[in-house]
């Protein structure tokens, strides 16, 4: 049995099913591997990613993100490509994705390739065409871009590991923080099928760190790392569960990048939630930003959320939200304060508090160069003093006051005119500043990159 | 106490020769001034003019990376190419700065000095627009396969962005063409890259480029604009954030933003 392909489709009709289908997979970036070209071939990476291009959700468009086929045999049931479903169905062949893909990129439309795929026979058998595809892209095409590989849940580890030696990034989906949700939702995956590959590309990763590069410009496996996704409100986990999860998945198992894609319900299946307000995306903007603190602030998901308080604030972003109720923290002087202690600050970011730390060595700062170094001082004043003073001396550090102060200097939300205006989210502030999961009224855009102070 | 004004020639070869001569006529940073091109008459200093001189300018471009760093000429070298009438004296002041001892640590890193502040902003707005470049550049294959981008960026970045595509595009003949600064970077296939200053007519054929696409530039171009739209996600449509994100002053060249030559 060979692969489905409709007869006569073209490049044009399989190119619109098979990135349709692969969009709701939200990993974009192109970050992580730094290789210049070695003047044979075509191709470099960027260690910070590029970003080529912004579709009309404002999302980033890095990679050709693909489906090698959208044909399956499984039935997850939140998936547009499952098996019960009666859509339009496509296949590429190696030779397209080539083609694409490098046609593409000497055109600097992409940084590379994303390539995923719907199980087609068997998981191994599946795993044996990615491999295929992305060998002949690197060896017969010569291509040294950016490649973004899914590993497919249940293929044999062989299979895995070597695709991880032409990927730079590859990623199993976690698809939801739980095993029941698993299990409840999608069949035919188990826990055990994903964090099997997940673990098999940590060691992997780990043993080509340790081991001397044979020769210049061996392959390394999975140089930028590996990621992986949830989907969130598909199921009824609290922040605080998705949270601990991503946290986990960091320690644990060394991820690079932990992704959170807002549940858009495309098959108005009666198991899972209807959303009238469409997907949960300032829950989903939320979790992101908790996720950068994790990351590169030093938070532990604990100190952000609890059992009692399991939602993150719809009102205020989660680090303004951990200060106010740690006030007794504050203010902190910027000119002697350490490192650490800086990037806790609401309105200072790493490069921010990086500078600080550099410039304070040659001389004393004042609320202007910290204005000039890019401090969001409206934020950060009620927090900080400068020579002992604060910005408005009169100010009260208060909760409630800051508070308030806070909510009127409107967070910059990354969405308007399209969503939910801030306007219409504030209506709450009179009432209650803490709304959580009762006041369900979760929806803005995720604008993730940038920094996040 | 009367200022001197040393005028040079608008360019970086000019400012750096200027900062030598500062160093070489003795002058006091706090009351010498560099003024790149035309000068601001001032009744109460002293004039001077400085011939530039590549040698010279290469001393002390040589002296900037052996005191402070790659990563400070780096800054430097970005902020001479920006588009503003006070880089010559932030340059100069920066260096003064740094030579006289006074910023401890990196030089680029002394924030609280006036004059690295400014060769820091500077370098920083400059990177932004060159990495603008590199994002949203588009080349367009003409018939024969040599791959042409014409580019309006608002700095002139063409010799800051070639370095990168010449290294991932070893292989490919290109081209790189700012119609607004009137300046182009050729890269012929596997050898080095190099500026040309195109004259009217040049120009004008840059203009007119999309006469000559290949077959295959109007099949991919397409692609590429159905992919765009089937990647994106309706129940999450966003303008704004794609607007702030991807100014409409970069589309003007951008191939998922052309109308005009659907199939
Ligand atoms: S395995 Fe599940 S999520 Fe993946 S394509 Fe098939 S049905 Fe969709």
């Amino acid at each position: 049995m060979g692969l489905h392909i409709a007869a006569g489709m073209s490049l044009m009709e399989k190119l619109e099913i098979l990135s349709d289908a692969a969009k709701y997979d939200v990993a974009c970036t192109s970050s992580g591997s730094e290789r210049r070209g070695d003047g044979q071939g075509m191709g470099s990476a960027v260690k910070a990613g590029i970003c080529h291009s912004f579709a009309a959700d404002g999302r980033c468009i890095s990679l050709l993100k693909i489906l090698f086929t959208n044909e399956c045999v499984y039935d997850c049931k939140y998936c547009l490509n499952r098996r019960s479903n009666d859509v339009p169905r496509a296949s590429f062949t190696p030779e397209e994705v080539c083609r694409l893909t490098t046609e593409f990129y000497r055109r600097n439309y992409i940084e590379g390739l994303f390539l995923s795929s719907g199980v087609l026979e068997n998981p191994t058998y599946t795993m044996g065409l990615l491999y295929q595809t992305v060998y002949k892209l690197r060896r017969e095409y010569r291509f040294q871009g950016y490649i973004h590989m899914k590993v497919i849940p249940g293929a044999d580890p062989e299979a895995v590991r070597l695709a991880g030696f032409l990927a730079d990034r590859m990623s199993v989906n976690l698809e939801l923080p739980t095993a029941e949700g698993l299990s409840r939702l999608a069949p035919n995956k188990h826990r055990r099928t994903i964090l099997a590959p997940m673990r098999l590309i940590q060691n992997g990763i780990g043993m080509s760190r340790n081991e001397p590069v044979p020769y210049r410009g061996a392959p390394r496996f999975v140089p930028a790392g590996q990621s992986t996704q949830m989907i969130i409100g598909a199921t009824p986990e609290s922040d605080y569960q998705i949270l601990s999860v991503a946290e986990s998945l960091y320690q644990r198992f060394g991820l690079k990048r932990v992704f959170y894609s807002a549940f858009v319900n495309v098959n108005a299946d009666r198991e899972l939630p209807a959303l009238p307000g469409g997907p949960p995306l300032l829950r989903e903007h939320r979790l992101y930003q908790a996720d950068w603190l994790l990351r590169f602030y030093g938070f532990r998901a604990e100190e952000l959320l609890s059992e009692e308080r399991p939602d993150f604030n719809i009102l205020l972003d989660p680090k303004a939200d951990w200060a106010l109720r740690n006030l007794t923290l504050f203010p902190v002087e910027v000119n002697r304060a350490p490192y650490e202690t800086l990037l806790r600050v609401p309105g200072i970011g790493v490069k921010s508090a990086q500078r600080i730390v550099r410039a304070r060595r040659s001389g004393t700062l004042s609320f202007f160069h910290l204005k000039k170094m890019g401090v969001v001082l409206k934020r950060a004043h009620f927090f900080i003093t400068c020579g002992g003073k604060l910005l408005y001396p009169s100010v009260r550090i208060e909760e409630d006051f800051i508070t308030r102060q806070l909510l009127d200097c409107r967070e910059r939300l990354p969405f308007d005119a399209d969503g939910v205006t801030y306007r219409q989210l504030s209506l709450f502030d009179d009432r209650n500043f803490r709304m959580d999961r009762a006041g369900y009224v979760r929806r803005t855009e995720a604008g993730r990159g940038g920094e996040y102070e | 106490m009367n200022r001197t004004i040393l005028t040079c020639e608008d360019t970086a070869e000019g400012i750096l020769t200027a900062v030598y001569q500062a160093y070489a006529w003795k002058l006091q940073p706090e009351s010498t001034e560099i003024q790149a091109g035309e000068a601001d008459l001032c009744l109460f200093a002293f004039y001077r003019r400085v011939e530039t001189d590549a040698a010279l300018a290469e001393k002390v471009a040589a002296t900037v990376i052996h005191r402070f760093g790659e990563e400070a000429w780096e800054d430097i070298s970005y902020a001479l190419a920006a588009h503003d009438a006070g880089r010559g004296q932030a340059v100069y002041q920066a260096v003064a700065a740094g030579l006289s001892g006074r910023i401890r640590g990196p030089l680029m890193q002394g924030l609280t000095d006036g004059a690295v502040r400014k060769v820091f902003e500077l370098s920083r707005h400059m990177h932004r627009e060159a990495q603008r470049m590199i994002q949203f550049l588009r080349f367009r294959e003409l018939e024969g396969g040599v791959l042409f981008a014409r580019i309006e960026p608002c700095e002139n970045v063409t010799a800051l962005v070639t370095p990168h595509f010449a290294d991932r595009f070893p292989l490919e003949n290109f081209v790189i063409a700012d119609t607004g600064h009137r300046i182009a970077a050729v890269h012929p296939a596997g050898k080095a890259w190099f500026l040309i200053w195109p004259d009217g007519e040049t120009a004008e054929r840059f203009e007119r480029m999309s006469e000559r696409y290949s077959a295959a530039e109007k099949e991919m171009a397409e692609l590429f604009r159905r992919f765009c739209v089937s990647t994106g996600i309706r129940e999450r449509k966003n303008r704004k954030l794609q607007q702030q994100l991807l100014p409409l002053r970069y589309r003007g060249t951008m191939t998922e933003f052309d109308r005009q030559e659907i199939l």
